[in-house]
């Protein structure tokens, strides 16, 4: 398993966009892909749990990648969080 | 309306009666979906056409100022990235200038059309965000998230795809936060105490105070010895957002506040800590709103 903390400046949050290229992004891995906050459990793979989780600035979510790929999953995941928010 | 029973501690006693949003005055002011922008029949052949009609009801109701800027504002939205979200749903935004007020806009297509979906699938629902400059941020995610929340539900989606009434489909989104929040409510209150003497008045000169303190605006009835002040008249009921009886005994027609929603304190609470009543009002409030996801199901709420 392998875990990441992903910390949202922007001050747009993390809203449809950023949701929808992390969706695409998940979707290319095996592994499962979920994601945490305030104790809730979102599905990376699914649009409608990523868009529902409600993350602001200054938010924080967890990222949680198990299976076979869950290394470059994460991998890729953090890279392109890094790039849309750059 | 179902009267719920007193929830109280030792020092705090206050009840909250009534459904948010449901019935009473909050729901046509604040429900999110613009209903002058809904077209449950559309007929449109693309994503342009269809895109175009929504913008134009919400030109007509007011909603947006100038149907060409928020066009292009939507537009470059979808340049962005996919707004098909897959389900034959798509959640076109536009975060415009040319916004007067956020709102909701929705079509039900006659015949799915062509879209960027993460499905490959036709889109045959299209719910349209439009969003102010001072709701771009916190607020219309929020608004998204609470949509997004819903639409994982099967049986909203199907009522979604399925009611014919504007009304019911008005109730469907009464959990969904308004964009621009009021802030400032309007206070309705009556104030009765057993004797009627010194209380009922001290309590009203109290709450009014302390509202106005607060941004809001308040009327309050006395019911006391000297018989009934200030009478709350129709249109102050209906207008109200919220009223508060602060009496140690029953008040007289209280029947007139059905479906409002209610807040019941003792009178010594209006007399000894007026602000801080308040105050737990606009939070519970604030709460309500924002705990979309069990929703106004549960008229009851204690503080």
């Amino acid at each position: 398993m392998r875990e990441a903390t992903v910390t949202v400046k922007s001050a747009e949050g993390f809203h449809a966009r950023p949701a929808m290229l992390f969706y695409r992004t998940a979707i290319q891995y095996g592994c499962e892909v979920y994601l945490l906050k305030n104790g809730n459990k979102y599905n990376g793979k699914s649009m409608l749990d990523l868009i529902s989780m409600y993350v602001i600035q200054g938010d924080s979510f967890r990222i949680i990648a198990e299976g076979s790929d869950e290394n470059e999953a994460i991998t890729a995941l953090l890279e392109q969080i890094r790039l849309d928010s750059d | 309306m179902k009267l719920s029973l007193l929830c109280l501690s030792k020092s705090d006693l206050i009840v909250i009666e009534g459904q948010l949003g449901r019935e009473g005055g909050l729901l046509v002011e604040t429900c999110v979906l613009n209903l002058n922008a809904v077209d449950l029949k559309m007929q449109a052949d693309s994503k342009q056409e269809a895109l175009q009609k929504l913008y134009h009801l919400l030109y007509v109701d007011g909603a947006i100022t100038s149907i060409e800027k928020f066009a292009d504002d939507v537009q470059d939205r979808e340049k962005k990235g996919w707004t098909g979200i897959g389900n034959g749903i798509a959640i076109p935004h536009g975060k415009s200038a040319a916004v007067v007020r956020s709102c909701i806009a929705l079509a039900r297509m006659k015949k799915p059309i062509p879209w960027e979906t993460i499905d490959d699938q036709p889109v045959s629902l299209i719910i349209l965000f439009v969003v102010g400059e001072e709701d771009r941020n916190t607020s219309f995610i929020r608004t998204i998230a609470q949509v997004a929340r819903l639409l994982s539900q099967e049986n909203f989606r199907n009522s979604l795809l399925n009611c014919g009434n504007l009304r019911k489909l008005a109730r469907l989104f009464t959990q969904v936060t308004v964009f621009d929040k009021k802030t400032n409510l309007q206070f309705i209150a009556v104030t009765a105490c057993p004797t009627g003497v010194a209380h009922t008045y001290i309590a009203k000169e109290r709450l009014q105070q302390a509202a106005l303190a607060r941004g809001h605006s308040i009327k309050t009835e006395t019911q006391g010895g000297l018989g009934l002040d200030d009478e709350l008249t129709m249109e102050d009921i209906q207008t109200a957002d919220v009223v508060i009886i602060a009496a140690d005994i029953e008040i007289d027609r209280i029947d007139r506040f059905k479906n409002k929603l209610i807040v019941r304190v003792p009178i010594s609470i209006a007399i000894k800590s007026p602000k801080l009543l308040f105050e737990k009002i606009e939070k519970k409030l604030e709460e309500k709103y924002d705990k979309n996801a069990q929703l106004i199901s549960d008229d009851r709420i204690s503080i």
